[in-house]
């Protein structure tokens, strides 16, 4: 098994009131809140904690990318792990991902990914996603081009990454009579491509034909094993079947010393991100064309239950598999369990998650590093 | 229901009446829709009735990238059903194209009614991609139908979600306009008339004043107790409007 550790970087100052008094805590809850003392206070401790997580054994820590909201702060990932790139020496830095179809034009992704992959010596993990579809909203951007976009996007800098320039780009939604991006990557023939996802059908099918290694951010755990088995089948249908190297699990870990501290301490922290952060009206989840209408009949027959989680209490949490929480002993055991029935290979564990603190944060970070993950290696 | 093939898409239209013919364009969410209001029409026309690519029951054609895809569409569906200079008109959506239309080809039209069309950059419109199917009766309806008392199915769901991801592509951004109209709506010299709802909250009231100042040859028809749809609240007072004009048109 290989572990990541992931962090969303999330304003945890929201007023106790903020569910009924906002919409959303996306898109529109004003930007005035943003207070870039706590700000500067907050990227560099979480910008430490990443850095920690490669001190305590895991594989890889991961980034990734949201826009004009207070889930998390990193409306560009690259710039993230630039930081990491000098501050950290053995783990892999993934980047989960970089939100193709947002960008302008491709190139700047195919030329920033292959910076970070040279001077890191090739420990880049360049993962690639569509954004969610609130991002349709923050950035005036037809969810109906969304899928084009992304495919083309990264059709073009694999084929900037793999063939010398310059050569010409002639496609749908992107036109280069130029492409020669300089540097170009270290790793042969690129850097690895990851690709979270909530489990559309297009995404699935991708990764199957690819080979690309497949992240399912938390989520019931039957549903991630109802998306799971998809990625199996489609692999097996079409003849390439699906490693367990190429599945991955994201989930908020936390680890304390006794299960009734685990959610004393962290349970408000957890309920944070499923409540406050993850406030938004689902019409601006699922704008218009963000889905195709396969992946949109899947996605609404799962409505009633996602709609269930706002309610639910920390342990119902972990109950459903959103999380989990123990003592050493039981986060291995849940966590064999889950690999035993989901099938997974990377565990991509987000280790701070809502409001957090950092004492906890570093002390969940030490426990999993020296208490669960040695036990686990040899799943 | 008959069809014409227009770049390998089967544009479904429906034909009643007689008379002169009047090419009517459909909003955004009434494709196959035959309501009074075409009743009232066809009593005193050849009212032909065509649906826009991607907002019926067929997947959007690849080629449909904009407002302009759904203009030269209607143009099309005009040279093979041989329709010599028909009125023309258009409601909400497909006023806007009618509008597309007209400013590129006033020449194929006796006249232009366009009712609560959308197609110019007007301040202050709600943004509709945000907007659930209540949020929408409630903004374009003056007395919003009251909600059903089941939730609607998944297919159904699945069938309003690809009509919304066709107005998102020719609507999202610019926000459903197009800069390019107002700048060559000169060119449609033909007779037009411009019909509003009192009552729009959609599109507000100044936007038709906007409409006559750009067409360089129409009046003002506003219809008392009507939101965005006034063929629909309205059917015979708007019908009226209509065919008083047309008829004032005829050769």
């Amino acid at each position: 098994m290989e572990f990541y550790c992931f962090h969303l970087m999330p304003w945890p100052y929201l007023p106790g009131d903020f569910m009924e008094k906002n919409p959303s805590s996306w898109v529109t809850y004003s930007n005035k809140h943003f207070d870039a003392e706590k700000g500067h206070a907050l990227y560099n401790r979480y910008l430490d904690e990443l850095e920690h997580a490669e001190e305590v054994g895991f594989d890889g820590i991961c980034v990734n990318e949201h826009h004009q909201t207070a889930y998390g702060l990193m409306p560009s990932p690259d710039i993230i792990a630039a930081m990491l790139a000098r501050r950290t020496k053995r783990a892999k830095i993934a980047i989960l991902g970089n939100a193709l179809s947002l960008r302008d034009h491709p190139v700047r992704v195919a030329e920033e990914v292959a910076m970070l992959d040279v001077i890191t010596g090739g420990r880049i993990i360049s993962g690639f996603v569509r954004g969610i579809g609130l991002e349709y909203y923050s950035f005036s951007l037809d969810p109906s081009r969304s899928r084009d976009r992304f495919v083309e996007a990264l059709d073009f800098i694999i084929k900037a990454w793999t063939e010398p320039g310059p050569f010409e780009w002639h496609g749908k939604e992107f036109q280069q009579r130029y492409v020669n991006p300089w540097p170009r990557p270290l790793q042969k023939p690129h850097p690895p491509i990851w690709l979270p996802s909530t489990g559309s059908q297009e995404t699935i099918e991708l990764c199957a034909e690819r080979g690309y290694p497949f992240i399912r951010v938390y989520e019931r755990v039957d549903v991630v094993k109802q998306i799971f088995d998809n990625l199996r089948a489609e692999g097996e249908r079409i003849g390439k079947p699906v490693p367990r190297e190429n599945i991955g699990w994201m989930t908020p870990i936390y680890v304390a010393e006794t299960d009734a501290k685990a959610f004393e301490e962290a349970g408000k922290a957890v309920l944070y991100l499923f409540r406050e952060l993850s406030h938004r009206p689902m019409e601006m989840l699922v704008p218009p064309g963000y889905m195709s209408a396969r992946s949109m009949g899947f996605a609404l027959s799962r409505r009633e239950r996602r709609q269930a989680i706002g309610q639910a209490t920390a342990e119902q949490l972990d109950e459903l598999g959103f999380c989990v929480f123990g003592s050493p002993a039981t986060v291995r055991d849940k966590l064999q369990e889950h690999q035993k029935k989901l099938g997974f290979g990377k565990l991509v564990g987000l280790m701070q998650f809502g409001t957090l603190g950092a004492e906890q944060t570093r002390r969940n970070l030490d426990l999993f590093g020296a208490e669960v993950m040695p036990e686990l290696r040899s799943l | 229901m008959p069809q014409v093939t227009v770049n390998g898409f089967s544009v479904p239209y429906q034909r009643r009446g007689n008379g002169e013919p009047l090419l009517a364009l459909h909003a955004e969410d009434a494709a196959g829709q035959w309501r009074p209001f075409h009743d009232a029409l066809a009593a005193r026309l050849d009212l032909i009735l065509p649906e826009h690519p991607g907002f019926g029951e067929a997947e959007r054609p690849d080629w449909l990238d904009g407002i302009l895809d759904l203009a030269y569409c209607q143009l099309e569906v005009l040279d093979q059903l041989g329709l010599e200079r028909p009125h023309l008109l258009g409601e909400s959506l497909g006023g806007w194209v009618a509008a597309e239309m007209a400013a590129l080809a006033p020449e194929r039209f006796r006249s232009l009614t366009l009712i609560a069309p959308m197609g110019l950059d007007v301040p202050g419109i709600p943004d509709v991609f945000v907007m659930n199917r209540r949020q929408w009766l409630e903004v374009t309806r003056l007395e919003p139908p009251t909600p059903e008392a089941e939730p609607p199915s998944i297919e159904q769901l699945v069938k309003e979600s690809r009509v919304h991801a066709t107005l998102a592509r020719v609507g999202w951004n610019p926000y459903l306009h197009d800069p390019r109209l107002q700048r060559w709506l000169h060119r449609a010299v033909l007779p037009a008339l411009v019909v509003w709802g009192r009552e729009d909250r959609l599109l507000p009231a100044a936007t038709a004043e906007r409409w006559c100042e750009l067409l360089p040859n129409a009046r003002l028809k506003l219809i008392a107790k009507a939101g965005h749809f006034p063929g629909l609240e309205q059917p015979q007072p708007t019908a009226d409007a209509v065919l008083g004009f047309v008829g004032g048109q005829a050769h």
